[in-house]
């Protein structure tokens, strides 16, 4: 109503110095340019990318507590062979505990899809979907040998310092495709290791931090919800408050003159109104058929929650949410095999395999896997020689990820590590290549994603990273 | 491209074949008439396999476009110079040649860091380095360059590899396994020859010598020493000599601190014997070191007492400090072969006489009873008093890099200060960078004269009236009464004013000025006042009560740093006080009762940041807290982002990466865990005893001691450059700035440096904050960086003029904002798009000339004292151990052996948030664990510092205001508070509503419409007796004034 006292423009310009305290050039150029006056004030508002993308949203799948990468995705023959030798060359400078000689892989690898990529026995149905998914096996997370530390990294980049999360800057990049969900949710996330700073969002505007559903202390719930999302007061009820409110404050906007703050605020209240009933919907796993939680194997078992996990990540990806993560987390699902690494890997991986196959395959028959990024994480690898005589301890100095859809070739293995699985040997692939790989796929150049604080310009990549074209389909 | 210089290469082989850095490998090639053919086949497998494999490996990331870490691979030069890290090729070494090293480290040290080289190819660098690098070049003009001779930028350790082999003796107090205040019965030797030194008393024949005892913290800076009164003393067997004889070369050190005691007149501390077969009393000791106490002389002398000293020498003692003491002696005559470094200074020699016949070296052979002894292992050995630290004795001279090397590693383990350590360390500026605007020294300009004298209230209007004028625009009118009392009630206390306070000074027949000064001069003296502005501070210095990353352990105590902000500022301490012992108040002389109490709290500000507890590298964690230190005083208190250096010089600013070393050598002086060996889980929290006062618990830091860090290239501690003396940013102090040699860490000089009136930035920055705070905008927007990188100030004589009246009032925070509210400018009237606005806004969209009062969101903090205070519910009592107490209470124990070390265990939603009805300040602040009401209205994120908040507006808000039990139970809370009201009917209890939530009263249509939306909710769905019905509605209609945009915005 007071929009034509006031050219939008300057709205939007004043309102960008406000909020953002200095956006990166391509954000406030991208909404300057032909975003609707909706855009001024809201850092959700859809954003374009700096070039096409060939991924629209990721789910990245975090395995908590160190997945070991030569008995899953890393068949290290010469590690068998010597099992019980000792390492024969200098281990690093830097480990967390001390351990012992070569300990070979009790698990068996297989060949699979036309591929033939070998996995090991314990993922037979991500061995089916093979072909779709692209293992990397030479990650490096530098020198965090602690948990906490190498979460924060894989997370955010920086295992010490508080920096936005990769699903932050990815909200700061593109906003969000559905103003009435969350764009960025993580389903049981930790609250220890890093704890929320895992999918915060430091010093870029709080909206772009992750919005956590549950956490790793209990199982993933059945009625997930997002805080506040149930309404205080019967539908009616507030509809009527909304009413009476929305007037007050269209007389106020008379008063004080057209101001994109106090505009943004009386359709932010619609908003909010609408996402308590879109938010349950998407949540509501009973409207899915029993196929499809078959597929996922829910419906007990220990494939039940993971399983659950990853159809929501399903539905939310088809409704928009940009940056979705899968926690498999500590204290309950934590791969963290210092001892027991038969049982401990044989109880998780059972949990996930399924699920993990499920997704693939389900976004693949939605037609969703094309512009899906599935990234399968874990903080560290776990070292190719024994501690005690059944456990690895953690090793960040090489260790194995999958990648799948969103602009990633399938059924292709990248990078190598030597013979007993201690260090990259070939192709090393660094967290902040892994960033800057992920920020590319979805249409973003990490070199160029930046916001101004304190002085600099801050990249989720920071001076390192560089785009692993290889894998790129 | 290979062949092409393949050919060059073999067309210039007739040329002369220049050698490389290290020199000797090929630099005979000349003389030798085989060699050339030689050196012919070196230059072919150069061509062939070397050269290619660089450019092809290495020349990405040190080639002509990039120079990683400063290596470039493509030319010879500079691949010999190396980078960063050093030199890259010692020819004919492959051992010591770090390209070498790096190609075949594995890990993280590995190059190329991605694809590992080939075994071959490892083989084949291997095998050039080893034949000397050959690299043909096609003139001799190429020279090796020299090492940077005029700083020290190595250290060398005793046993390091080229002096291990001369290394004869090394007592180090610091291995010794003796409780603080044992007695030191023996001290091991750490040279691995077995010299281990033993009391001599009841030991060996005729010994007295007792035990000296083992002190921890020194009067060497702090360090374990083994402290020698007179009667102490200890000796190494006398079958283990140390291979010296009379006419021997020796380098002696010993690092210690000296007790003048004049009662004696001369004072032995070392004795070097040579006992052998040939006893002869007559010929003296290979060494013996003693003090002469009346010329306070240190005597080298070849005897086996004073009586028959032959001193060739004697040096100044410098009493009562620590000395690094450094004796050489090459063989021959005693006086001119001998050489006193004290403190890294060759010290004149006063005094010599050569033993009897000049050049005649007295064969030493004596005293069978011992090898080596210290202070007093017999009668006739006189003893001395004082603290040692360490003891090295060489059977060579050191050269002088050597001994440069030696003092470092010394100086840097002591903490003690050698001056020409820091040759290297100063920078020159330009005058470009001299007299950057916010460098410049603050005066005070004259206050410009405007024609209309009627918009004049405070000596601020002129000048910014005087800059709309020149912009053709006119400030905004006067805001009316009623948004003048809700903004600086606000403003000031946080706190909507109560229906009474507005009443009266709606009432006020003073002038507008007049009563708004009155009102002003309440709110200051209110207690609300400091809980307000001490939020805004807290959010610049990161306070919080845990420490975040995967620790997140407790800061139990860490709130007495909050209440201390809080009382700083309503007793209006000057600012200058204020930053004085934030900094280092534990240091501070003469404070004594509470006042001390209050000044070593005030040093929790650096203890607040984040930590990372579970750091595997225990030193790196002790830095990053150093970087969190440098950042919060350097963006804090100078507006400056120090932290930018520490990796490289400021990109922007002049500050090189020596500066961020030099000010993080004076924090890295101060001890912020309790073990920073053991584990970095326990951060100090002491109990602070104080005369007539209750023991207290503090969390705060304690003093170390002086420590000297040394520039770490590109961030990395493993790559060490040239030493960083406590110092403070040079391009400010000026060159004639000093390195600090104060004892302490030296927190006490830079605090009052930054305090002081001189310094350029420190009141610019604080008054610029409270502008900010005032106005939503500081006269320089970006608070916290008033570097090249900041903007400039919108109106840079108010800022100076400001900051000199804000000194000249004592530094006085209540003064200054008197100056600024009770002004034209801050009473004017907010204009959003209005007609009447269109054209301001066309000249100054962003309002940086403030030609209105821009209309602000009220902060979270605000929000939710602002809902307490309207329903009725508000709980004003003042700070205490609350939070502290609850987040420990609720801690988790995970470690029975550091009960006090516990995770924050409450989470964003916990109860305790939305029940607390006391003011936000007092919430528990917990890293990662921000309450919704707090983090969903852009509180600061206490991760980092934060200047200036966010304002966003995103429906999560609305979510909460719609649905979060805080809200609602306080709309119930207001309803109930509205009916219990003696108003007489709906219309007044309306009206009443209406006056505590937004202050006015409300119009008959607004009435009429909530009247009709009443009647609604109680003829609607809501079930219940008409009483409950009836409070229902109420409620929902209180809710919607929490909603209000009126209720939410000020203007």
């Amino acid at each position: 109503m007071s929009a034509n006292l006031f050219p939008p423009l300057l709205h939007r310009r004043r309102a960008l110095s406000r909020i953002a305290c200095g956006f990166g050039a391509t954000a406030a150029a991208a909404m300057l340019g032909e975003e609707s006056a909706a855009a001024g004030v809201d850092p959700m508002a859809p954003k374009r990318p700096h070039f096409v993308p060939r991924a629209k949203r990721v789910i990245f799948l975090f395995l908590h507590g160190g997945i070991s990468h030569v008995d899953t995705f890393d068949e290290k023959p010469e590690l068998n062979k010597r099992n019980g030798q000792p390492v024969p060359f200098k281990k690093p400078d830097f480990e967390f505990a001390v351990t012992g000689n070569l300990l070979g892989s009790p698990w068996k690898f297989h060949s699979h899809g036309q591929s033939g990529l070998r996995i090991s026995e314990l993922f037979p149905r991500i061995g089916s979907v093979i072909d779709d998914v692209c293992v990397v096996n030479s990650i490096s997370g530098g020198n965090e040998v602690s948990h906490g530390p190498a979460c924060l990294r894989l997370n955010t980049g920086d295992g010490v310092l508080n920096r936005p999360s990769l699903g932050a800057w990815t909200l700061y990049g593109l906003g969000s495709d559905n103003r009435d969900l969350p764009g960025f949710i993580t389903l049981t996330p930790s609250i220890y290791h890093g704890g929320t700073q895992n999918f915060g969002s430091a010093f870029l505007a709080a909206s772009f931090q992750g919005t956590s559903i549950g956490d790793g202390n209990a199982e993933f719930p059945r009625t997930a919800a997002v805080s506040n999302v149930v309404p205080g007061r019967p539908r009616a009820v507030q509809r009527r408050q909304l009413d009476l409110l929305a007037t007050a404050n269209r007389e106020y906007l008379v008063e004080t003159g057209a101001d994109a703050r106090l505009e943004a605020r009386i359709r932010a209240f619609e908003t909010a109104f609408r996402m308590q009933t879109a938010i349950p919907e998407v949540f509501d796993l009973s409207q899915e058929s029993k196929e499809t939680l078959a597929l996922y194997g829910i419906g007990g078992g220990p494939t039940d929650e993971y399983g659950r996990e990853c159809l929501m990540a399903r539905r939310l990806a088809e409704s928009g949410v940009r940056f979705i993560q899968v926690n498999h987390s500590y204290p309950r699902n934590y791969w963290d095999a210092h001892g027991g690494l038969r049982a401990n890997h044989s109880k998780n991986a059972m949990k996930i395999d399924q699920p993990i196959a499920a997704l693939i395959t389900d976004l693949k028959r939605r037609g969703l896997f094309d512009d899906t990024l599935v990234v399968l994480g874990t903080e560290f690898g776990r070292t190719p020689a024994a501690q005690g005589s059944d456990g690895r301890d953690h090793h960040p100095h090489a260790f194995s990820m999958l990648m799948a859809g969103g602009g990633v070739r399938g059924g292709m293995k990248y990078g190598e590590t030597d013979e007993f699985g201690y260090y990259v040997a070939k192709n090393m692939v660094s967290i902040p290549d892994l960033h800057a790989t992920i920020l590319h796929l979805l249409g973003l150049d990490h070199q160029r994603l930046t916001f101004r604080h304190a002085g600099r310009d801050f990249r989720l990549t920071d001076v390192e990273g560089e785009v692993v074209r290889e894998i790129l389909a | 491209m290979v062949s092409r210089t393949a050919t060059i290469a073999t067309a210039v082989l007739s040329g002369v074949l220049a050698c490389s850095a290290g020199g000797s490998a090929v630099s005979a090639a000349d003389k030798k008439p085989d060699v050339r053919k030689v050196d012919a086949k070196k230059a072919e497998f150069f061509e062939s396999k070397i050269r290619p494999l660089l450019l092809v490996r290495c020349g990405t990331c040190h080639g002509a476009k990039k120079q990683e870490g400063g290596l470039r691979v493509d030319q010879r030069q500079r691949l010999f110079r190396g980078g960063e890290s050093g030199k890259a090729i010692e020819p004919g070494k492959p051992g010591a040649s770090l390209l070498l090293k790096r190609v075949t480290a594995r890990g993280d040290e590995q190059m190329p860091p991605k694809t590992r080289l080939k075994d071959s190819e490892i083989a084949a660098l291997r095998q050039w380095v080893v034949d000397g690098a050959v690299w043909p070049v096609a003139t001799g003009a190429e020279s090796s360059r020299g090492d940077d001779a005029d700083g020290v930028d190595e250290v060398i350790a005793p046993n390091a590899p080229e002096l291990a082999k001369s290394l004869k003796l090394w007592l180090r107090a610091d291995t010794l396994q003796v409780a603080d205040g044992g007695e030191v019965i023996a001290w091991p030797d750490s040279s691995g020859r077995g010299h281990d030194l033993t009391i001599t008393r009841g030991v060996r024949k005729a010994g007295t010598g007792t035990a000296p005892q083992l002190v921890k913290k020194s009067k060497v800076n702090g360090g374990p020493a083994v402290r020698f009164t007179h009667g102490n003393g200890l000796a190494a067997s006398p079958d283990r000599s140390l291979g010296l004889t009379g006419d021997a070369d020796f380098t002696v050190v010993l690092v210690g601190q000296y007790v003048h005691d004049t009662s004696r007149t001369y004072e032995s501390i070392l004795m070097v014997g040579n006992p052998g077969p040939a006893r002869n009393p007559e010929k003296p000791l290979s060494i013996l070191i003693e003090l002469e106490t009346g010329p306070k002389q240190l005597d080298l002398a070849g005897g086996f007492s004073h009586d028959a000293s032959m001193g060739p020498g004697s040096a100044q003692v410098l009493y009562d400090q620590p000395n690094i003491l450094i004796i050489t002696r090459k063989k021959g005559p005693w006086t001119p072969g001998a050489r006193f470094w004290l403190n890294g200074e060759s010290s004149q020699q006063v005094w010599g006489r050569d033993p009897v016949g000049t050049s005649v070296v007295p064969d030493v052979q004596m005293r069978p009873e011992h090898g080596v002894a210290l202070g007093s292992p017999q009668q006739w050995a006189a003893g001395f008093q004082g603290d040692l630290a360490e003891v090295i004795v060489f059977d060579r001279v050191l050269t002088d890099r050597q001994r440069r090397g030696l003092e470092a590693e010394l100086a840097v383990r002591h903490g003690v200060e050698i001056p020409r350590m820091y040759l290297a360390s100063t920078r020159e500026f330009t005058d470009k960078e001299k007299n950057y605007w916010a460098f410049r020294p603050v005066k005070s300009p004259a206050i410009p004269k405007v024609a209309d004298t009627d918009r004049v209230v405070s000596p601020i209007d002129p000048f910014v009236q005087s800059r709309l004028k020149a912009a053709g625009l006119e400030p905004s009118p006067r805001a009316d009464r009623l948004t003048l009392i809700r903004r600086v009630t606000f403003d000031l206390t946080g706190l909507p004013p109560t229906p009474k306070q507005i009443d009266a000074f709606l009432a006020d027949g003073r002038s507008d000025v007049e009563a708004l000064g009155v009102v002003v001069d309440g709110l200051l003296a209110s207690p609300r006042y400091g809980e307000r502005w001490a939020r805004h501070w807290l959010d610049v210095v990161r306070y919080a009560e845990s420490t975040a990353n995967d620790g997140n352990a407790v800061m139990r105590y860490a709130w007495r740093y909050r209440d201390y902000v809080i009382k700083s500022l309503n007793t209006d301490k000057p600012y200058s006080e204020f930053v004085i012992e934030q900094l280092a108040g534990d240091l501070l002389p003469g404070k004594t009762g509470q006042a001390r109490v209050d000044a070593v709290v005030a040093t929790g500000l650096l203890m607040l940041g984040p930590k990372a507890l579970a750091e595997t590298d225990k030193e790196q964690s002790r830095l990053d807290i150093v970087a969190d230190q440098l950042d919060v005083t350097g963006r804090a208190f100078l507006g400056l982002t120090i932290g930018c250096a520490r990796c490289h010089d400021h990109k922007f600013d002049s500050i090189p990466t020596v500066d961020y070393y030099s000010l993080a050598s004076i924090f890295r002086s101060t001890e912020v865990f309790q073990d920073e060996n053991r584990n970095a889980t326990m951060f100090q929290e002491w109990n602070l005893q104080v005369d007539g006062l209750k023991p207290v618990m503090v969390m705060a830091p304690v003093e170390y001691r002086p420590v000297t860090l040394r520039v770490h290239r590109r961030g990395d501690r493993k790559n060490p450059g040239v030493f960083a003396p406590r110092r403070f940013l040079q391009v400010i102090a000026g060159e004639g700035h000093q390195p600090l040699r104060t004892r302490q860490s030296g927190r006490l000089e830079l605090a009052r440096w930054i305090a002081s009136p001189e310094n350029p930035l420190t009141a610019r920055v604080l008054v610029n904050r409270v502008w900010q705070n005032h106005f939503g905008t500081g006269l320089v927007a970006t608070s916290d960086n008033f570097g090249n990188r900041g903007e400039l100030p919108s109106h840079p004589a108010l800022l100076d003029w400001l900051a000199a009246d804000f000194v000249e009032n004592g530094w006085s925070i209540k003064s200054l904002h008197r100056r600024i509210v009770v002004s034209n400018t801050y009473m004017q009237a907010s204009r959003g798009a209005t007609k009447s606005a269109v054209a301001a806004r066309r000249v100054d969209p962003d309002n940086r000339l403030m030609w209105t009062m821009p209309l602000e969101r009220l902060d979270a903090e605000a929000l939710r004292d602002a809902v307490l205070a309207v329903s009725g519910r508000l709980d004003l009592t003042p700070g205490g151990s609350e939070t502290g107490e609850f987040l420990y209470e609720r801690g988790q124990v995970i470690d029975q052996k550091r009960p006090t070390f516990r995770p924050n265990r409450v989470r964003s939603d916990d109860p305790f948030y939305s029940d607390s009805r006391r003011r936000s300040v007092f919430l528990p602040v917990v890293r990662n664990a921000m309450p919704d009401i707090l983090s969903l209205f852009d509180a600061a994120d206490p991760n980092g510092i934060v200047a200036r908040r966010n304002d966003t507006t995103v429906p999560s808000q609305s979510l909460f205001l719609l649905n979060h039990p805080f809200v609602l139970e306080n709309s119930r809370a207001l309803a109930t508070r509205i009916l219990s009201s003696p108003a007489a009917d709906d219309t007044a209890r309306i009206a009443l509503a209406y006056r505590l939530a937004v202050g006015r009263s409300p119009r008959p249509v607004e009435v009429k419409r909530v009247s009709e939306f009443l009647a609604a909710e109680v003829a609607g769905e809501t079930k219940g007796t008409p009483e409950e019905k009836r409070l229902v509605a109420w409620t929902g209609f209180a809710q919607t004034l929490f909603c209000r945009n009126e209720f939410l915005y000020l203007k």
